[in-house]
């Protein structure tokens, strides 16, 4: 497991629709890996790993995360964005942020946050994200012109990658979804010695966070066989949450369902039976809020065998989440085990398995 | 200079969603002329081809639909009630004439009744209906008069309002300029280029069904399958004496999507229209809405994705009956388009791409 990677992904700046520092990493590292690199016209990246046959499987993490696009200046020099996903303002206030101008120079602000005798009433309201307002420091307007910084600039939380008391647990920024294309560029990095039937895809989409846009060009693109969607999925193993469907440490996910797409019943019970057999630790459910790529995969074409690979995440949508090398590790090993024994022939079992 | 005589006429032909040949066919009268061909796709939306001498293409795409109404029922008193079509909204409607058009192509007026405010208390004044309790009264004695006239149910009903030239004669208002004056810049952006020899082809679109969830946008990028497509609509003018104030108003020249909704522009291409704009002396500025949609929404995402972004022209009084936009809008609008149509090259579109690799 390469945690360097991992921290140098997490650490990079990339809103939706401003992902390249992201695809920028994962070119250095997955290239010596694939046979080619290709791209989709909204800047998805795409590792290709030749296979002796026809069977194409593809794997998706989003590149791309949660953020600000810079929507108004105001004469004070105040900033307000608009927010690309869904940002939870009970976590946003005091945390530190940073700005990428069009030349590319970083500038760092922070979220401001009321004083206790404002119209927010401390300790009970939230300020609203619309009115989340972001202090760079500076006396007016002019100055932050002065800077570089125009509307459309995108903003995103500060950097922070760090291994915990128990060095298991990890927390970043930005493991949404960092974290799944770690996991693909390690799956490529345990398959580069190996010659396989299937042709693997590993892509990093764009624009998952507002509406999983990445994800269906990408999708059209390759017109994959059997797909899969990395990305964290929430825990519920905290002091305050009673519902303990998902733990941090209990193993990968393997998601029957989301709002966004059911889990193939044919590929999930692959996936369980190499679990099983090869003593991987999974686990296995469903979440009522929330969606990744697998969304908008499993419809394209005639329909897409596609499983969503969960992550246990805490705290998602923070910049302060958590997770567990175990889980990361487990997943790693079962899809590298699937793309090993994945042929014509299994397809055929997994599609059979819905006939 | 704009052609007013082809704006009135395109904002003031019928056309809702679902309903659009009107406004189509004023859009191919002004095509007809400047197009190699004339298709449309299989729901009604129109496209004027221009040939190009490379296999590239860039769509321009304006939705030809506008937000109405269609007949819900008629009462046996002879009044129509109504299923909204697009976002209306409750304060815009009452007193307001619409046009109902039968199958057969006869046209009957009718007006949004409202009770009369005398004797009522403050708060059934104030009270707004909800657009889908709205009726129209045809004047007519009863359901049977009504049915006589040729009136069904799901008819389309249209905004009826005149087009004209406000006390500054740059002020234009009508009904329909969302997003009118979109299909109007994909048209005149050919017009403009019809001596030209472009590289890239250049199709200009009036996209039908974009009130109702961009669904022309769809059919229309999947047939064509673009490499640019720029969709031009109507933005929030930010000048009103309530509400958010800003750059983006009438008379501000270019107005650039960075996002909304639905879409994020692509980078690469924004710079390029900035360039672009910097390079003519066009004044432009910057527009985030931080909901809503435009074709954009649906173009971007076809086949392996398309380079996209959205042009937009500030707008007064969106989604009523009497909209008002700026000529200057319009022209460097068109300006900005024509000077991109004439520079793309297969080159160009590398450089474009290459600002997201």
């Amino acid at each position: 497991m390469n945690l360097e990677m991992l921290e140098e992904l997490c650490n990079a700046d990339g809103v939706s629709g401003f992902e390249k520092e992201v695809t920028r990493i994962v070119r250095k590292y997955i290239e010596p890996l694939v046979d080619e690199i290709i791209y989709d016209n909204l800047g998805s990246i795409v590792g290709v790993k030749k296979g002796k046959g026809d069977l194409k499987i593809l794997l998706t993490g989003h590149v791309d995360e949660i953020g600000l696009i810079v929507s108004e200046i105001d004469e004070n020099g105040f900033v307000r964005g608009q927010q690309c996903g869904t940002l939870f303002a009970h976590a946003l206030g005091a945390q530190d942020v940073i700005l990428t101008t069009r030349s590319g120079e970083k500038i760092m602000g922070i979220i401001g946050t009321h004083p206790k005798d404002s119209k927010f009433e401390l300790g009970k309201d939230t300020i609203p994200t619309k009115d989340i307002v972001i202090d760079f420091g500076v006396a007016s307007k002019q100055e932050l012109l002065d800077l570089g910084v125009r509307i459309g600039d995108p903003i995103v939380m500060a950097p922070m990658f760090r291994t915990m008391n128990n060095p298991n647990y990890l927390t970043a920024k930005s493991f949404d979804d960092r974290i799944g294309v770690g996991f693909f560029i390690e799956v490529a990095n345990m398959l580069k010695d190996e010659t396989l039937d299937a042709t693997i895809y590993f892509a990093g989409t764009v624009q998952e966070e507002v509406g999983l846009r990445g994800a269906k060009t990408v999708v059209q693109m390759i017109k994959p066989d059997i797909a899969f969607a990395l990305d964290v999925y929430p825990t519920y193993d905290t002091a305050n949450d009673t519902d303990k469907m998902f733990k941090l440490g209990s193993g990968v996910i393997l998601s029957w369902m989301d709002t966004a797409s059911i889990g193939h019943v044919g590929l999930m019970n692959e996936l369980i039976d190499i679990a099983e057999a090869t003593k991987i630790q999974y686990q296995t459910g469903m979440i009522s809020r929330g969606g990744t790529d697998a969304g908008e995969v499993h419809k394209a074409h005639s329909g897409i065998p596609t499983v969503t690979i969960g992550i246990p995440n805490r705290y998602v949508h923070t910049c302060r989440s958590m997770i567990h090398k175990d889980d990361y590790q487990a997943g790693i090993q079962l899809i590298t085990e699937f793309c090993k024994k994945a042929n014509k022939d299994l397809f055929k079992k997994i599609l059979d398995a819905r006939r | 200079m704009a052609d007013l005589k082809f704006l009135e006429e395109i904002t003031t032909a019928k056309g809702i969603s679902g309903f659009e040949k009107d406004a189509t066919r004023v859009m191919k009268k002004y095509l007809e002329d400047c197009t190699d061909e004339i298709i449309y796709d299989n729901i009604g939306s129109i496209i004027g081809v221009k040939k190009g001498t490379s296999d590239l293409k860039v769509a321009i795409t304006g939705h030809i639909d506008e937000i109405g109404f269609i007949v819900k029922e008629i009462t046996d008193a002879g009044y129509i009630k109504v299923q909204p079509v697009g976002g209306w909204m409750g304060q815009t409607i009452p007193a307001h004439t619409c046009i109902i058009t039968t199958r057969s192509g006869n046209e009957v007026v009718g007006v949004f009744g409202s009770i009369p405010p005398h004797g009522q208390g403050a708060e059934a004044r104030n009270k707004v209906t909800a657009p889908a309790d709205s009726f129209l009264d045809i004047g007519v004695d009863n359901k049977e008069a009504a049915k006589e006239l040729g009136i069904r149910i799901g008819d389309p009903i249209s905004p009826r309002s005149e087009f004209l030239q406000m006390a500054n004669p740059k002020y234009l208002m009508a009904k329909a300029w969302d997003d009118r004056v979109g299909a109007a810049i994909a048209t005149d952006v050919l017009r403009e280029l019809k001596e030209e020899t472009t590289t890239a082809s250049i199709y200009a679109c009036g996209t039908v069904q974009e009130e109702v969830g961009l669904r022309g946008a769809k059919t229309v990028g999947q047939m064509i399958q673009p490499d640019v497509a720029f969709a031009v609509d109507v933005c929030f003018s930010k000048d009103l004496p309530e509400g958010a104030k800003g750059e983006v108003k009438l008379g501000c020249g270019v107005t650039l999507g960075v996002m909304d909704g639905s879409v994020i522009a692509h980078t690469g291409l924004l710079k390029e229209m900035e360039k672009i704009c910097e390079e003519l002396e066009l004044p432009f500025v910057l527009d985030i809405l931080p909901f809503g949609g435009t074709d954009s929404g649906e173009l971007h995402k076809v086949g392996a994705g398309v380079v996209n972004m959205t042009l937009s022209i500030p707008s007064r009084y969106m989604h009523s009956h009497r909209t008002i936009i700026h000529e200057d809008d319009y022209d460097a609008t068109v300006k900005v388009l024509v000077e991109f149509c004439k520079r793309i090259t297969p080159e160009l579109l590398e450089t474009i791409k290459s600002d997201k690799k």
